[in-house]
């Protein structure tokens, strides 16, 4: 710590000065010096480890000996573009810790921002990976974020609004929305979500999401979390909120329907025949990792004769020597899968192939050679666990595992029947969800708007 | 018109496709259920026309709004239980229906009440949802079912043992008087759109009826009664589907799909069915829980902040459907489905009228007092 307060020649520091250094006091990396030429002085107070010393350097310690008088030099100050309107005490104390720097002419105080940020590059796309369209993401740093933005939409239309939580890490974070596309009923729903956010610490946009959700217990994700510029560009577009935090590299979209969760951006990308096949195929794949586990309980042990005879045979066939029902075939292998699944999601990416071999090809051939399961149902898990990751969104594909095990159960208690019933439980569940108060699955039409207003009003 | 008119009508109708309705047409075929299905066309839809029409006075109101402001209370009490009673008897019946058709066909092992119980967690569900959400649900249920249910209509047509003679035999038929249980029970099936009385509250700004609309309507009416008919009788013969409770079923079984993964058509026309009557359930006792918590609540009944009425009613909907589907037997089925057709809905048609005009009136006259 370098107090040189007690220098003698020197004016007194300002009292302001002394109340701050109390606060921040048993911290290594608070500087507070004395600038003195032939007279004249001015107080500097920062905090060494947040602030960028060059450009200090270069815009005010030099400046300062430069300059003939303190006049000129306060209004030299005054005229940087990094000024900050001086806030009150304890925010003033939270602006020092990220990279604010006090000066002190004479009886003027001055609050300047010399952010040093480390952690400002764009990031690859890895989440959401497209062969066409931008293979750059978002950044950590808020600024470098909202700035990809803005680059991408130049539109004075587009507002930014900060807020910072009043938590203990007094994370900052940003709304950006198209003022002429936006609907103010959910902007305002949004807010208000914010307003009674607590004091609780987000460590990420997930967090966040989880937070802003109404219900604890909800099935599906309400809001989307990407990383991907071009997606937020469309969905800015279209009149949603884009929620960012600083230091998060993903940002929240909401309000969002089922339907968001289902498209990539790809589907923009792409000549119709290409694209209405792709989401044909993904569609497809939804209805395969939901149902296919199901059907093969029905056909196997409630009803054979769905399916024609020879098909049923080769079924029964492949089940001879298995000592169990066929439920417990299913759900001893998916628990495999998702095992496999969890695995492969969390090692370092060297090891995980090791897994993915070990438990997919080994595992996979020993349980059919000792009976344990049939080789049909091997080829059932294999083919779901691979449409599972034909879902763009990351969430979404999480929440299609857990309702895939719902409409399982529903299956084996109650058969075929259970299977159709519960298939349109689930639809019931997607209906009858709202996401900030826009219906969460609904057919769009072309007078889809006209049908929501006639409703609310 | 809004496309969830249609949903109204067509759920009704398609649920009832394999009921009991084509049996009832075909113990009538040598009597006058062609005259019936003629007659019964216009019927319907200048009742359609009319409750669509009466509604638009009352944008965004259920039965029970409407009846409670404009008719002294002595009149709305006792139509809105009697309504109720109705609605939920109609969904009784099909869910009675659907669950000897899933035991018989479907599961046989299966005891009958946990068949039973596979409806109560998704209905209930289902019925405590928001007009809206309903109206959301009907809508995708159609676009997963209806191309299956086409697949069925043509496979049906266009089956090499569909015998146009036997149609044309039923055609002759035509100088028969009209037969009153096939007509009341064409009618049943067309009547979807009674349900207004509680999805109304969707509709706050209801359209007059277009004559682009009515004739589609009429169009897609016409052509699923007359399928109702007539592809159980080409298909079946003439006279031999006399002794078959569910003339529709049999025939639908007897079509194959000679390359398919699953052989008989049997399984897509009972699951797509049974989606239709899932949803058509949903509707009928939605109605039916709304009109009843219209017309009684108790205040008194709560627990903590939550008042219990719904839930009470919801049990008690359940505890008489498992008491009468382990009672009932298909023959009494078949008697108070009849029963049903033949008395109570022409009194709900005309009650149903006769509120509407006197509510109307009652608005009127309310607003010539405050004009006053």
């Amino acid at each position: 710590m370098t107090e040189k307060q007690g220098t003698p020649g020197l004016p007194e520091a300002p009292a302001l000065f002394n109340e701050l250094l109390k606060q921040l006091k048993p911290s290594e990396d608070i500087i507070h010096t004395p600038l003195q030429i032939k007279g004249h002085c001015a107080f500097l107070l920062y905090v060494k480890t947040v602030v960028d010393g060059n450009t200090l350097q270069q815009t005010v310690i030099r400046p300062f000996f430069e300059m003939a008088s303190k006049e000129s030099f306060s209004s030299y100050i005054q005229s940087l573009p990094n000024q900050i309107d001086m806030p009150s005490t304890s925010q003033l104390l939270n602006l020092l810790t990220v990279g604010a720097v006090l000066i002190a002419i004479g009886d003027k105080i001055f609050l300047l921002d010399f952010r040093l940020n480390k952690n400002n590059e764009v990031q690859e796309t890895l989440m959401e990976p497209t062969i066409h369209g931008p293979q750059k993401g978002l950044s950590e740093d808020i600024e470098t974020l909202v700035n990809l933005i803005r680059q991408r939409y130049a539109n004075p239309s587009l507002k930014v609004e900060s807020l910072i939580v009043k938590n203990s890490a007094n994370q900052l974070i940003t709304l950006l929305y198209d003022d002429d596309q936006v609907d103010p009923v959910i902007l305002k729903e949004i807010k208000k979500r914010f307003k009674n956010i607590g004091t609780r610490l987000f460590q990420s946009a997930g967090d966040l999401q989880h937070f802003l959700n109404k219900g604890k217990f909800s099935l599906f994700p309400s809001a989307l979390i990407t990383e991907r510029p071009d997606r937020i560009v469309y969905n800015l577009n279209d009149g949603k909120v884009i929620i960012a935090i600083d230091g998060s590299p993903d940002v929240i979209i909401a309000p969002v329907i089922f339907f968001d969760f289902m498209s990539s951006m790809e589907d923009n990308y792409h000549i119709f025949s290409v694209t209405t096949f792709t989401i044909l195929l993904r569609y497809m794949g939804l209805f395969v990792c939901l149902l296919l586990p199901s059907i093969y309980v029905v056909v196997t042990s409630y009803n054979p004769d769905i399916m024609r005879l020879e098909l049923a045979l080769t079924v029964a066939g492949g089940r001879i020597g298995v000592p169990y029902p066929s439920f417990i075939e299913v759900f001893f292998m998916l628990f495999f899968v998702e095992l496999l699944t969890e695995a492969s999601m969390r090692l370092p990416k060297a090891v995980s192939s090791t897994a993915t071999t070990v438990g997919g090809l080994i595992l996979g051939t020993a349980a059919t050679e000792a009976a344990l399961t049939s080789n049909i149902m091997i080829i059932v898990i294999s083919a779901v666990a691979i449409s599972t990751f034909i879902i763009p969104i990351n969430e979404m594909s999480f929440a299609i595992r857990v309702l895939r095990l719902l409409l399982l159960v529903y299956t084996i208690l109650f058969g075929a029947v259970g299977l159709v019933v519960g298939f349109i439980g689930l639809i019931m569940l997607l209906v009858n969800k709202e996401s900030y108060g826009r219906p969460y699955l609904s057919i769009p039409w072309m007078n889809k708007n006209d049908e929501l207003r006639m409703d609310k009003k | 018109m809004s496309r969830f008119l249609f949903y109204l009508i067509l759920v009704n109708m398609l649920a009832n496709i394999i009921a009991l309705t084509p049996r009832v047409l075909v113990a009538g075929n040598d009597n006058g259920t062609i005259l019936s299905l003629i007659l019964v066309l216009p019927v319907i839809i200048i009742v359609s026309y009319i409750i669509i029409s009466l509604f638009r006075h009352f944008p965004g109101q259920g039965l029970p709004e409407i009846l409670k402001t404009y008719t002294p209370k002595w009149i709305a009490t006792p139509v809105l239980l009697f309504f109720s009673v109705c609605w939920y008897f109609a969904g009784l019946i099909s869910l009675i229906i659907y669950t000897s058709i899933i035991i018989r066909f479907v599961t046989p092992d299966m005891h009958i009440s946990i068949i039973l119980l596979t409806f109560v967690l998704v209905i209930t569900y289902g019925i405590l949802m928001t007009p809206r959400g309903i109206f959301y649900l009907t809508e995708i249920i159609f676009l997963i079912i209806v191309p299956f249910i086409a697949f069925i209509l043509i496979k049906g047509y266009s089956n090499f043992y569909f015998q146009w003679d036997y149609v044309r035999v039923a055609i002759m038929h035509i100088n028969h008087l009209p037969d009153y249980a096939a007509f009341s029970s064409s009618l049943y099936i067309s009547i979807g759109i009674a349900n207004l009385v509680i999805f109304n509250r969707f509709f706050t700004k209801l359209k007059k009826p277009t004559w682009k609309g009515m004739a589609l309507l009429t169009a897609i009416c016409t052509f699923l009664l007359l399928s109702t008919y007539f592809i159980p009788v080409g298909l079946g013969g003439f006279d031999s589907l006399d002794n078959v409770l569910y003339p529709w079923i049999m025939t639908s079984d007897s079509m194959r799909m000679k390359y398919g993964v699953i052989e008989r058509i049997l399984f897509f026309f009972i699951g797509a069915f049974l989606v239709l009557a899932v949803v058509s359930i949903t509707m009928l006792w939605h109605v039916s829980l709304q009109l009843l918590s219209g017309a009684v609540q108790f205040k008194r009944f709560k627990w903590k902040r939550y008042n219990l009425t719904t839930p009470f009613f919801i049990v008690c909907f359940w505890a008489i459907a498992m008491y009468e589907i382990a009672t009932i037997s298909l023959d009494g089925l078949y008697r108070s489905f009849r029963i049903f057709d033949e008395y109570f809905l022409p009194v709900i048609v005309f009650l149903l009228i006769g509120c509407l005009l006197l509510a109307k009136k009652g608005a009127a006259s309310k607003w010539r007092e405050s004009e006053k």
